[in-house]
C-alpha cells in the first residue's frame, strides 16, 4: 500500500515536472514568435512612415516650384523649373502608391501626380526648344498649383497631427478602406485619406501633350467610329471568314462588351472549336461596331515546337493572310521568336512612308505555318487615309542632324506616333553605332530629333527591311 | 484523488501534443518560400504530378487534386525514406529528381537572348501564375493585360514592379504565392500579353465574383468576363 502511495506521488511529481516543461516551452515559443511578429510590423510601420514622409516633402517641395515657376518670363527661365517639379512630382507619385491606402481613396491623388509630372515634363520640352508658354499653358499651371497646394496642406495636417503625437497606424489605414464602405462612416483615423480625397473629386480634366493626358482615354477608334453596327449572327460569320470555313467546326459567342463602359471598343466574343478538335481552341473579339477582328489568339498546346519554317517563309504567310483579309499593302518591320512561334509586327506602307501607328501584330507558329495570333488594336484606333504635311527638310540636313559618329545604312519616310499619341512624319536613320543597331527619327517639317530606338539584335529578335 | 490525476494526465498529454502541434505546423509550414519546393499547401501541375507518380507507385492513396495535403506528405515522406532521402516530407530538388520529374530552371527560360520587352517577363509570369493558375489560358493572359493597362495608367505606379507589389493590390503578392516558380503556361501569357494581346478590352481591374469582399468593386463595368474572373474600368 505504501509503496502504491509512493509510485502515485512519483508519478504524480514527474507529470507535474513535465507539465511545467512543457508549459514553459510553449511560453517560450510563443513569445519568441511574438516578438518576431512585433520586429516585422514595426519595419513595415517605418518603412510606411518614410514613404510618408518622404511624399510630404516631394509634395511642398512641388508647390513650393509651381508658384517660382510662375514668376519666370522666358522659356530658358522656365525649363529647369519644370525639370524639378518633374522629378518631384514623379518622386511623391512613387512613394505615395508604396502606402496601403485603399485604392479608390488614392487613385484621384495619384492621377494628379502623375499629371503634374507629366505635365512638366511636356512644358520642360517645350521651353528647351525654345517656345514661350501661351495662356492655356499657364491655366494649366495654376490648376496645378492650386491642387498641389491642397495635398500639400492636407499632408501637412497630418505630419502635424503625428509632431502633436499621434500616431499613424498602417494596419488599420490598411484596413479602413473596407470598414468604411461596410459602415458607410469613417472615424478619424490619423494619416487617413478620406479627406484628402474628397478635394480632389472634382480635378478638372487636364489635356498637353503627354501620355497621362486625358485625351488618350477618350481617343475614338477611327476604323469603327461611325460604322453600323452588326449583329452578333453577323459577327460569328466575321469569324468564319478570318478562321476560315475550311477549318472551323463551330462557333460560339461568349460575351460582349457591357454598354455602360466608357472609352472602350465595344466587341463580341466568340470562341472557335476547329475541325479536327473537340474542344474550344481559339479566342476572338470583333468589334460590334464595322465588325472588325481586333485580335484572336489560338492557344492550343503544340507539342512539336520543330521549326521547319524559316523566318521569310513564315513572313510570306503572314503577308498572304492579311492581304486575304482586306489588310492590303502591309510592311514587315520587325520580328520577335520564341518556342517555336513568331510574333511580326506589320505596318502599312503608303506612298514609301511606313505608318506605325497603325500596327498590326501576327503570329506564326514555326512547323506548319498556321497562323495563331492576330492583334490590330494600332490599327483599328489610328488607320485612316492622313494628309500628311509638307517635307521642310531635306534627307541631307536631316542627316547633319545626327552625330557623325552614327553610320546610316538605310533611310526611310516614317510616321511615328509619340508617346502622347500625337503622330509626326520623320525621317527614319537606321544604323549602327558601337557595333549596336538604332533607329534615329528626325522630324521632317522641323529637324527636331524626336526618338531614338535602340535595336537589341539576336537571333531571336530582328530587324527587317 | 484518482480523477485529479486523470485530469492532470490529460491536461499534460494535450498540452504536449499542442506543442508538438506548434513545433511540427512551424516546420511544414512554407516560410521564404523556395522556388522549387513543394511542401504543405503547395498546389498546382507540380503537385498533380507527384501525387501521380507516388500513387503509381503505392505510396499514395488519396485524389490526384493538386492540393498538397496531409496524405500528400505522408507519401513522400514514405518515399524518401525508401529512397535514402532526409524524410521530412518537403518535396525539394533532390526528391523531385528521384521521382524523375523535371524542374524547369528558370534561369533558362530567361535565355541569353533577351529583348527589351522581355525584362520584366519572369516577375509578369510569377504574378499570373500566382493570381491565375487554373484559369483558361486567356484568363491568364488577361491579368498581363491588366497588369500593363495600370502601368499605363495615371492612377497607378508607372513600372510593372509598382504595379504588381502595390500594397493590396494583388492576393498572390500579399500571400507570397508570386513567389511559386511559374508554369510554362503563365510565361507564355505573359509572353502574350507583353506583346500586346489584351482580351480585357482595356481594363485595370478584375475580381472574383464568388469571393469580392468590396462592394465598390461591382459599381466598376464590366468589360469581359473570363473563367472565374471578371474584368472591368472605370
Amino acid at each position: 500500500m505504501e509503496e502504491k502511495d509512493n509510485r502515485l506521488s512519483q508519478w504524480k511529481r514527474l507529470s507535474g515536472g513535465s507539465f511545467l516543461i512543457a508549459l514553459g516551452l510553449l511560453l517560450g515559443f510563443g513569445i519568441y514568435q511574438y516578438k518576431q511578429k512585433l520586429n516585422y510590423r514595426q519595419y513595415l510601420q517605418n518603412r510606411f512612415q518614410e514613404s510618408f514622409y518622404e511624399a510630404t516633402t516631394y509634395v511642398d517641395n512641388m508647390e513650393n516650384l509651381f508658384t517660382k515657376v510662375r514668376l519666370t518670363k522666358s522659356p530658358d527661365q522656365s525649363a529647369p523649373l519644370f525639370a524639378q517639379i518633374w522629378r518631384e512630382a514623379s518622386s511623391a507619385q512613387d512613394n505615395l502608391a508604396e502606402l496601403p491606402y485603399d485604392h479608390n481613396t488614392i487613385s484621384k491623388a495619384l492621377k494628379f501626380l502623375s499629371q503634374a509630372s507629366d505635365f512638366s515634363f511636356s512644358m520642360t520640352n517645350k521651353a528647351i526648344e525654345g517656345f514661350e508658354l501661351d495662356e492655356e499653358d499657364w491655366k494649366k499651371v495654376d490648376q496645378l498649383k492650386k491642387y498641389a497646394k491642397i495635398l500639400s496642406d492636407e499632408l501637412n495636417k497630418i505630419k502635424q497631427e503625428v509632431n502633436d503625437g499621434k500616431r499613424i497606424d498602417w494596419e488599420e489605414i490598411e484596413s479602413e478602406g473596407e470598414k468604411r464602405l461596410a459602415k458607410g462612416n469613417t472615424k478619424a483615423i490619423t494619416g487617413s485619406f478620406s479627406e484628402i480625397s474628397k478635394q480632389f473629386e472634382d480635378i478638372p480634366t487636364l489635356i498637353y501633350d503627354g501620355p497621362f493626358s486625358d485625351h488618350i482615354e477618350r481617343m475614338e477608334p477611327r476604323m469603327t467610329r461611325n460604322k453600323k453596327k452588326i449583329s452578333k449572327e453577323e459577327g460569328k460569320k466575321v469569324v468564319e471568314e478570318f478562321i476560315g470555313k475550311d477549318k472551323v467546326k463551330s462557333i460560339k459567342q461568349t460575351g460582349e462588351t457591357d454598354t455602360k463602359v466608357e472609352h472602350t471598343i465595344p466587341v463580341y466574343s466568340y470562341q472557335v472549336v476547329l475541325r479536327d478538335q473537340d474542344e474550344p481552341t481559339i479566342s476572338i473579339d470583333v468589334t460590334q461596331h464595322g465588325g472588325l477582328v481586333l485580335w484572336m489568339l489560338n492557344y492550343t498546346e503544340k507539342e512539336s515546337t520543330e521549326e521547319k519554317l524559316s523566318l521569310e517563309e513564315a513572313r510570306k504567310k503572314a503577308e498572304k493572310f492579311l492581304e486575304e483579309r482586306n489588310y492590303p499593302n502591309m510592311k514587315a518591320s520587325y520580328y520577335e521568336k520564341v518556342d517555336g512561334t513568331v510574333v511580326i509586327n506589320f505596318a502599312p506602307y503608303e506612298n514609301k512612308v511606313i505608318m506605325y501607328p497603325d500596327l498590326i501584330k501576327v503570329k506564326v507558329a514555326m512547323d506548319d505555318g498556321e497562323i495563331i495570333g492576330f492583334e490590330s488594336l494600332g490599327y483599328i484606333m489610328m488607320h485612316h487615309d492622313r494628309k500628311l504635311p509638307e517635307i521642310k527638310i531635306t534627307e541631307e540636313e536631316a542627316r547633319d542632324k545626327i552625330t557623325k559618329d552614327f553610320k546610316v545604312q538605310q533611310v526611310n519616310m516614317a510616321v511615328i506616333p509619340l508617346e502622347s499619341k500625337r503622330e509626326v512624319l520623320c525621317y527614319e536613320f537606321k544604323g549602327e553605332f558601337d557595333n549596336q543597331l538604332f533607329l534615329i527619327y528626325i522630324n521632317a517639317e522641323s529637324g527636331k530629333q524626336e526618338k531614338i530606338l535602340q535595336i537589341l539584335q539576336s537571333k531571336n529578335a530582328v530587324l527587317t527591311k | 484523488m484518482k480523477a485529479k490525476k486523470i485530469i492532470l494526465l490529460m491536461v499534460n498529454l494535450i498540452m504536449f501534443l499542442n506543442l508538438a502541434y506548434s513545433f511540427w505546423i512551424y516546420k511544414v509550414t512554407p516560410k521564404a518560400v523556395d522556388t522549387i519546393t513543394y511542401t504543405w499547401g503547395s498546389e498546382g501541375d507540380v503537385v498533380r504530378q507527384i501525387q501521380q507518380k507516388l500513387k503509381q507507385w503505392g505510396y499514395y492513396e488519396g485524389n490526384v487534386d493538386g492540393k498538397y495535403g496531409y496524405k500528400t506528405w505522408e507519401a513522400v515522406k514514405a518515399f524518401q525514406s525508401k529512397n535514402g532521402l532526409k524524410a521530412d516530407g518537403i518535396a525539394g530538388k533532390q526528391t523531385l529528381e528521384k521521382m524523375g520529374i523535371q524542374v524547369k530552371d528558370s534561369s533558362r527560360k530567361q535565355g541569353g537572348d533577351n529583348v527589351a520587352s522581355n525584362k520584366d517577363l519572369m516577375l509578369m509570369a510569377a504574378a499570373i501564375h500566382g493570381e491565375g493558375r487554373g484559369e483558361p489560358y486567356e484568363g491568364q493572359v488577361a491579368i498581363g493585360a491588366v497588369i500593363l493597362n495600370r502601368v499605363r495608367h495615371s492612377s497607378f505606379p508607372n513600372t510593372i514592379a509598382g504595379v504588381i507589389y502595390q500594397p493590396g493590390a494583388f492576393d498572390a503578392v500579399a500571400d507570397g504565392q508570386i513567389n511559386l516558380e511559374p508554369g510554362d503556361s503563365a510565361i507564355k501569357a505573359a509572353r502574350d500579353a507583353l506583346n500586346g494581346w489584351d482580351p480585357t478590352g482595356g481594363a485595370i481591374y478584375y475580381w472574383n465574383p464568388a469571393t469580392a469582399k468590396s462592394k465598390w468593386i461591382w459599381s466598376v463595368p464590366i468589360t469581359k468576363r473570363i473563367g472565374k474572373h471578371v474584368f472591368g474600368k472605370k
